[in-house]
């Protein structure tokens, strides 16, 4: 091992060799870093500083806590919080979580039972003609909002999808190579439509 | 109670107080952890194994330490500086008159500044084994770390240190003459 090296090795031991039987160091590497740091002034240095750096540290003060607040832990202590009981952990145990487990399958048991008979009894509704003819409008309503959208969904799919992104594609592709494709592809697609239910009455090749 | 209490206080208020001084360096604030942990020892007095209570204690009040400190930053309150650390540190700096006391209270206030820039754990760990002088066993109990691993955090944290007070004192980091 090179000085530089054993520098390196010594400082990276001198805090154990300083923590003495606690450091873990063998006797061998005791002895090591104490014949490296007689020869060498820069280890010998650093081992004096971190042996002064502890000797400070732990020279440091302990602190009391002052008695005013000792007194003021003791008032609260004494207090509400004082008197409630501690919370501890608690293993549940075997008997507590058959009965939580018993407990569960009586609630799940009982709901069915009553969910069961409650559709099983007839109910006996009497509905005006006030009623009848609110829910009528509501239906009505409803097709109505259903049907508008259906058809706003139906001419986007037919324009947009259909005619833009599939059928203006392929003509311009046909048409640049100079082959006409109203005849062969749009009747097909038009025939597609008609079999689906959709853009019956709408031309793709025309509305692009 | 009252007894009861105080003999609880004797025996873990020091160390509690010490450390959250040591770790916040504000009289105040160390007061307020101190005083939680007192309580909160006593209503947890029966739950807690009384091999483990100086583990405990030193949980409680690391764990209240670092809400203080994190409290303190969202108000952008500097920790380090400013009077409070002034009003701290004149409690651990008596007068010195000759050299050798001059540069031993160089050293103390380098050694602290350095230990204001450690993070967590590296300062727990300093402050509890290296000015506290707990054992390896209780610090790893209190921080809930393996205990090689406190190990392998004294030695950067005191490096560190090491290599702080050299950069502040330069050649007087390195006075063998003491």
């Amino acid at each position: 091992m090179d000085t530089t090296h054993r520098c390196s090795w010594v400082r990276e031991r001198i805090d154990s060799w300083l923590d003495g039987a606690e450091g873990g160091l063998t006797a061998a590497e005791a002895r090591l870093i104490e014949s490296h740091a007689g020869g060498c002034p820069a280890c010998a240095a650093e081992i004096e500083l971190a042996r002064r750096c502890r000797e400070t540290l732990a020279g440091l003060p302990s602190f009391s806590p002052p008695a005013h607040v000792v007194n003021a832990a003791a008032r609260a202590a004494r207090g509400p919080r004082g008197n409630v009981v501690p919370m501890t952990v608690r293993r549940p145990s075997r008997v507590r979580t058959l009965l939580v487990v018993a407990a569960s399958a009586l609630v799940v048991v009982t709901g069915t039972a009553l969910w069961r008979a409650q559709r099983a009894t007839p109910v006996e509704e009497t509905l005006t003609a006030a009623d009848a003819e609110a829910a009528a409008l509501e239906a009505a309503l409803a097709l109505a909002y259903v049907g508008k959208y259906t058809q706003r969904a139906e001419s986007i799919l037919v324009d947009d999808v259909i005619g833009l992104r599939i059928v203006h594609p392929v003509q311009r592709a046909f048409s640049t190579s100079r082959t006409s494709v109203d005849d062969a592809v749009v009747p097909g697609v038009r025939r597609a439509l008609n079999a689906s239910g959709i853009g019956a009455t709408s031309n793709p090749s025309t509305r692009s | 109670m009252d007894r009861d209490f105080r003999r609880l206080a004797d025996e873990y208020g020091a160390r509690v107080y010490t450390f959250a001084l040591y770790m916040l360096r504000r009289q105040e604030d160390a007061e307020d952890v101190a005083q939680e942990v007192l309580v909160r020892l006593w209503q947890n007095r029966d739950s807690v194994s009384h091999d483990g209570t100086a583990a405990w204690v030193m949980r409680v009040a690391r764990n209240l330490v670092i809400d203080v400190a994190r409290r303190r930053r969202s108000r952008a309150a500097v920790m380090v500086d400013g009077p409070e650390v002034e009003m701290a540190a004149s409690f651990v700096t008596a007068p010195e008159r000759s050299d050798e006391g001059v540069h031993r209270r160089d050293l103390r206030e380098h050694l602290e500044a350095a230990l204001d820039t450690l993070t967590e754990p590296y300062r727990s760990i300093v402050v509890m084994r290296d000015i506290q002088g707990l054992a390896y066993e209780e610090i790893a109990l209190a921080l809930e770390l393996p205990l090689g691993t406190v190990k392998a955090y004294l030695h950067r944290a005191r490096q560190r240190l090491r290599s702080a007070v050299r950069e502040t004192m330069g050649d007087h980091g390195h006075d063998t003459s003491l």
